[in-house]
């Protein structure tokens, strides 16, 4: 993978998720995209693998914000417009700022086979985040499994999630079909409350 | 099972989710199955572990696993949604009723149920060839129709069972049970396991019939097997006016007429029990074969003799003979007087030499349609058809003499001889219930199946039903049948036209079918008819030969 797609480092991990800290400022990967991290496991394709997976950890971006990096100071307003800002206080970009972000974990590749539950152990600290190639998103997306990991996952606001990361792998599909299969996941996840299954599917379809 | 594992034109269309013997089967429609082509009748195959499961589908329901979803249904516009929700949420749910169970060769009677989540297939072929056999290998088995949607599959009669009990073609007026049993009657007579007797109502049946709605016209049997049915007649100037040559002309003398044939006519000719009785003073009187020709002749005078030496009501008297006279007045034509214009041969007695001899016979009763005459004349012949065949039968049993060839003896209207209040006094009752000891067997066609004695309906051995609407006339029909519940959709759903449900002896499971085109190129062939082209070929050859 190369330098140049890198767009985080994770400094905090857990099983089911991890942050990132962002390569640029106020430019997080996209609400609901699908992210990668390398991952230390088997690292057998398989000889036919269109796609070539590396083993990896895939996670959706489900969070991210911009705070001074040093907590225990307050951040003040400063009343100028961007561009004063840019030539007054560079150090504002620079260092006093940080973009974070942070990601569930969906599944992972190993051997080249795509498994849509939790890793064995979570990504290590420090690794580097990449943004997913279209050809994994399609691939990591045939089966719909992840929507239930989406779906139960506490803290996000999961049809926002669920609704950005159907959005953003019917785009690369191009399918109606796509749409109509993680609908129909959806709406046997969601049998007991028909209410969310209409909230989010209108959500796809803005 | 997937679809590529399934035998050829077999297709999985569901899953069984719940159900019990008792009650039949639910199984869940897969989502890419269209609700609207799962329809009631259809036969269809559940895929046990060690048995297959011939069932038919006797009811479809929409089902929903979201409650709330009812309360707020998505807009008719919001297709994704729709799709979202089908097979998923909203689903098919359908009732089966199985009816066979097929173990290897074996057709067993249904003893238990296959396990959950079962493949349910449409049936092929193949299946419908095993369960009702082919023609190809036996010809004891006759191509009736087409399980619904499966295209040319031949659902076949066994002819054997059929002649072996009474039979009943039901149906509301105007759906096809004429032709339908034109049609049995086709295979009855091409098989040859059984010799007809026709009591032809509306002339349908002889030399040719009509096409309701239509200026067509149909061959009747005599044009399909010329040598084998003779055409009898009451009315030969009908016969002639409509251009069918007749066999016989029918003729009964007043000797043949006896009370019972009376107490069959009571409710149309309004007779009191009184005046039954009074008939039943004339009989011990004046015998049985000359009651009602004195009857017929008695004057004033000559009746109050009658009722003074014999203790009868004379008003009853007159009463009866009134009436009697309007019955002889209104069948003059057919019931005459022998006294006055002898007969010179009984017309039973040449039905009987056509029967023995193998060749069925049509009676047809061409202007006669009112029932009374009907009813009258083919309780006549009957009682003695059926008293002959008793001797014949009993003669054989005694020893030497082969047992006479099954007859099966079709009536129309039937519930005017089988009500319950006749059913025991006529001879079409004491047919019905002993059916085949004496190889003497009904083919009932009627349209008021209620109007039939109950304890006749449930010996009736085959049923052929076309549509019925009437709740009294399907329950009537469904008498005797076990597990009744899920066939009473069945037939109310029935097309109005050349569908009909099979049940009974004839067949090993109730089966829809989509009744065989009567009369067409196919049908001709299949009964042995050449066709026309070959039969100009043959005039030419014929013609040649003559000017040769």
């Amino acid at each position: 993978m190369a330098d140049e797609q890198i767009i985080g480092e994770i400094i905090e991990a857990s099983t089911t998720e991890f942050v990132a800290e962002s390569r640029e400022l106020h430019s997080p990967p996209p609400f609901g995209s699908f992210v990668k991290v390398a991952w230390n496991g088997p690292t057998d394709t398989q000889p036919d693998d269109p796609f070539e997976l590396q083993p990896a950890i895939y996670a959706v971006v489900h969070h991210a914000s911009t705070a001074p990096v040093n907590t225990g100071r307050r951040l003040r307003a400063f009343w100028k417009d961007e561009e004063e800002l840019k030539e007054q206080q560079p150090e504002l970009d620079e260092w006093m700022l940080v973009t974070n972000f942070r990601a569930v974990i969906i599944g992972y590749c190993a051997n080249g086979q795509v498994s849509q539950i939790l890793p064995p152990k979570p990504p290590k600290l420090l690794t580097r985040v990449y943004p997913c190639e279209p050809g994994e998103i399609k691939r990591i997306t045939e089966q719909k499994h992840f929507l239930r990991t989406l779906l139960l996952f506490p803290s996000a606001p999961t049809e926002e999630v669920v609704a950005a990361a159907i959005r953003t792998a019917w785009k690369i599909c191009d399918q109606d079909s796509f749409l109509v299969d993680a609908g129909k996941e959806l709406a046997n996840l969601l049998k007991d409350d028909y209410d969310r299954l209409q909230a989010i599917m209108r959500r796809v379809a803005q | 099972m997937s679809e590529a594992d399934a035998p050829y034109g077999r297709q999985e269309i569901g899953q069984v989710i719940s159900g019990s013997l008792l009650n039949g089967l639910t199984m869940k429609l897969h989502a890419d199955q269209p609700i609207e082509e799962i329809r009631a009748g259809k036969f269809v195959v559940i895929q046990g572990d060690k048995s297959e499961f011939f069932s038919m589908i006797t009811d479809v329901t929409l089902s929903t696993s979201a409650q709330g979803l009812l309360d707020n249904p998505p807009s008719r516009d919001d297709e994704l949604m729709h799709k979202v929700l089908a097979g998923t949420t909203t689903y098919g749910t359908v009732a089966l009723r199985p009816m066979l169970m097929v173990s290897g060769k074996d057709l067993l009677p249904v003893k238990s149920i296959p396990g959950h989540f079962r493949p349910v297939l449409t049936a092929n072929a193949e299946d419908v060839n095993r369960v009702f056999g082919s023609e190809d290998t036996d010809t004891k088995y006759f191509h009736v129709g087409t399980p619904l949607d499966m295209g040319e599959t031949p659902v076949c009669l066994n002819l054997e069972r059929f002649v072996e009990r009474s039979n009943g073609i039901f149906g509301k007026s105007g759906t096809g049970k004429t032709f339908l049993t034109r049609i049995v009657l086709c295979g009855v007579i091409k098989n040859q396991r059984a010799v007809n007797l026709v009591f032809d109502m509306h002339s349908e049946y002889g030399w040719k019939g009509t096409v309701e709605g239509e200026r067509a016209e149909v061959r009747g049997l005599k044009q399909y097997f010329p040598d084998r049915v003779a055409v009898f007649s009451l009315d030969p100037d009908s016969s002639r006016r409509r251009g069918a040559p007749i066999d016989f002309e029918v003729k009964i003398p007043y000797g043949q007429v006896t009370v019972e044939d009376i107490i069959l006519l009571q409710n149309e000719l309004n007779l009191t029990s009184t005046a039954l009785e009074t008939c039943y003073a004339l009989v011990s009187r004046f015998g049985e074969s000359r009651w009602l020709s004195e009857l017929i002749r008695m004057d004033a005078d000559a009746i109050k003799d009658f009722c003074e030496t014999n203790n009868v009501n004379q008003a009853a008297l007159s009463a009866l003979q009134r009436k009697l006279r309007v019955l002889t007045e209104s069948c003059k034509s057919f019931l005459i007087d022998e006294r006055e214009t002898p007969i010179d041969v009984d017309a039973v007695r040449q039905i009987m030499t056509y029967l023995d001899g193998g060749k069925n016979v049509v009676l047809e009763f061409g202007q006669h349609t009112q029932p009374l005459r009907y009813m009258l004349v083919a309780n006549i012949l009957t009682r003695r058809i059926h008293d002959y065949y008793v001797k014949k039968t009993e003669e054989s049993l005694g020893g030497d003499k082969p047992k006479p060839r099954p007859l099966v003896i079709t009536i129309e209207e039937a519930h005017k001889f089988l009500g319950p209040s006749l059913a025991n006094q006529t001879i079409f009752g004491t047919i019905a219930r002993e059916m085949r000891k004496y190889n003497v067997t009904l083919l009932v066609v009627d349209q008021r199946p209620s109007g039939i004695d109950s304890e006749i309906l449930s010996q009736v051995g085959t049923k052929i039903t076309c549509l019925l609407n009437d709740d009294k006339d399907i329950d009537a029909v469904l008498t005797g049948v076990s597990n009744a519940s899920g066939l009473r959709g069945v037939l109310a759903s029935l097309d109005s036209k050349q569908q009909a449900l099979v049940l009974g002896h004839a067949v090993p499971m109730p089966v829809v079918i989509q009744t065989r085109q009567y009369d067409d190129e196919a049908f001709r062939l299949s009964m042995g008819l050449k066709p026309p082209e070959d039969r100009d070929d043959a005039i030419k050859l014929e013609i040649e030969r003559d000017f040769a």
